[in-house]
């Protein structure tokens, strides 16, 4: 036990540092999000909804678009932070070259950890961002919280899935070509689960459906469980 | 006559039968009238999809542990036919949804948005094995054909977990008319038939093709 995480922890602190000395690929997705919201602002007007509509209403519509651009930018940014740890696999040598005598399972965690921290941070700057152009001032400290619980599970969803798809895609020629292709379809319950829980809490309003929260923990953890039993498999020469 | 072109034949023949059955032999439904014999075929190709994705990941899973090269050309194939049902789900689902509901396609309908979800997943599939090569093609592959299966139920049970005020649940297709409910059942083994005969024959073409390589291979090293 001890020894396995000893080899996590080495794994985890491998795959984080290759991501981020990467990390001048995310500023690409916050430029991203930053080119959504502009679009967004000049087709629906400098103030994103009608000023007649009441309070209420219009931080619905905003709330609804804040979550799409959001979850849009955040799902671009994954993709990218995939696809570097791929080339990164790719460039050292291939991921059996880092393995030691490590399970594959354990590669598997580490790098799905990795990849989830990175998204976390993504996420926290895309938020930023969302919000100030939006000018969603009305959030309080529990939407905040919700909101972050609501963005650490579809990172840890979006590891899960980027994990198995980044080894596969770096196990096969050209597979970088191919990662959004093969991951993003994959990911797209997840995307619509995660952007439906965040709608309503950027409107500082209680989540109705109860459903979509389910479906975003409950495929995090199929997902998880999927990658955790065929990585090894994934590894394979 | 090979067991391919017999199959074929039953296959064509099948589904010859389901086509005579229910344009011309079935009643023709009161409100809904022609379109109304949609039903026949999204129901009969929506069911044979489901089994197509199982028998994909469960074919993936027994080549991941025999690496049975024939389980893997089973895999491929039913994929591809997973793909062509899930579009054909698709496109008559839009035109049921076009004559009874006046609208080509509905967002609020949770059944349609997670089978597009399964449509792009499938298709993602497609697009990868078609470009891996070699052992790690089926390997991947498999691998994706198991994770892809886990939307199965996602969009199976989609009516009950999300509501839908459009789409009935799935359980009540079989309380329909007896008439209906063997026009039903007609189409249904017709569908079946073809897929299996479809399966056969891609993964036929398959074995085929990997044959021809490993000759080419050898031929190469001489």
């Amino acid at each position: 036990m001890k020894h396995t995480l000893a080899q996590f922890s080495c794994l985890f602190y491998k795959d984080l540092s290759l991501q981020w000395r990467s990390r001048g690929s995310m500023a690409v997705a916050l430029l991203f999000s930053l080119s959504a919201v502009t679009l967004f602002a000049l087709v629906y007007g400098p103030f994103f909804s009608p000023p007649e509509l009441p309070m209420e209403a219009r931080r619905r519509e905003l709330a609804k678009l804040a979550a799409s651009v959001y979850w849009t930018a955040a799902a671009f940014a994954g993709v990218v932070a995939v696809y570097r740890s791929a080339e990164a696999d790719r460039e050292a040598g291939g991921i059996r070259a880092v393995r030691m005598d490590a399970d594959g399972s354990v590669v598997y965690a580490a790098r799905m950890c990795a990849l989830c921290v990175m998204l976390c941070l993504t996420q926290l700057a895309l938020g930023l961002l969302t919000a100030a152009f939006f000018n969603i001032a009305w959030l309080t400290l529990g939407d905040i919280l919700r909101l972050v619980g609501v963005g650490v599970g579809a990172a840890a969803g979006f590891g899960a899935v980027g994990a198995l798809m980044g080894a596969m895609a770096a196990s096969t020629r050209g597979g970088e070509g191919l990662l959004a292709a093969g991951m993003l379809p994959l990911q797209l319950p997840l995307l619509i689960a995660a952007s439906k829980c965040a709608a309503p809490i950027w409107a500082s309003e209680p989540i109705q459906e109860k459903m979509w929260i389910a479906l975003l923990i409950a495929y995090a953890l199929i997902m998880s469980a999927v990658g955790l039993l065929l990585f090894e498999l994934v590894l394979e020469d | 006559m090979t067991k391919m072109q017999a199959g074929a034949v039953v296959s064509t023949l099948s589904v010859f039968t389901a086509l005579t059955v229910v344009f011309i032999f079935l009643p023709m439904e009161a409100e809904m009238l022609e379109a109304q014999k949609i039903f026949y075929f999204h129901v009969s190709f929506a069911f044979t999809m489901f089994l197509a994705c199982i028998v994909t990941a469960v074919a993936g899973g027994y080549y991941l542990a025999r690496r049975c090269a024939l389980a893997d050309a089973v895999a491929g194939a039913s994929a591809e036919a997973a793909f062509l049902f899930a579009s054909i789900v698709l496109l008559t689902g839009m035109c049921w949804a076009r004559s009874s509901w006046n609208v080509w396609w509905n967002w609020g309908e949770p059944r349609l948005t997670s089978m597009l979800a399964m449509w792009a997943i499938y298709g993602g599939y497609l697009l990868f094995r078609a470009n891996a090569r070699g052992e790690a093609r089926r390997r991947l592959s498999s691998v994706y054909g198991i994770a892809a299966c886990v939307m199965v139920p996602i969009v199976y049970y989609s009516i009950k977990l999300w509501g839908s005020v459009l789409h009935p649940p799935t359980g009540t297709i079989w309380n329909v008319e007896r008439s209906m409910l063997v026009g039903l059942l007609i189409s249904f083994a017709a569908v079946l038939c073809m897929y299996a005969a479809l399966t056969a024959l891609r993964a036929q073409i398959e074995t085929a093709e990997r044959r021809l390589e490993s000759l080419w291979q050898n031929e190469g090293r001489r």
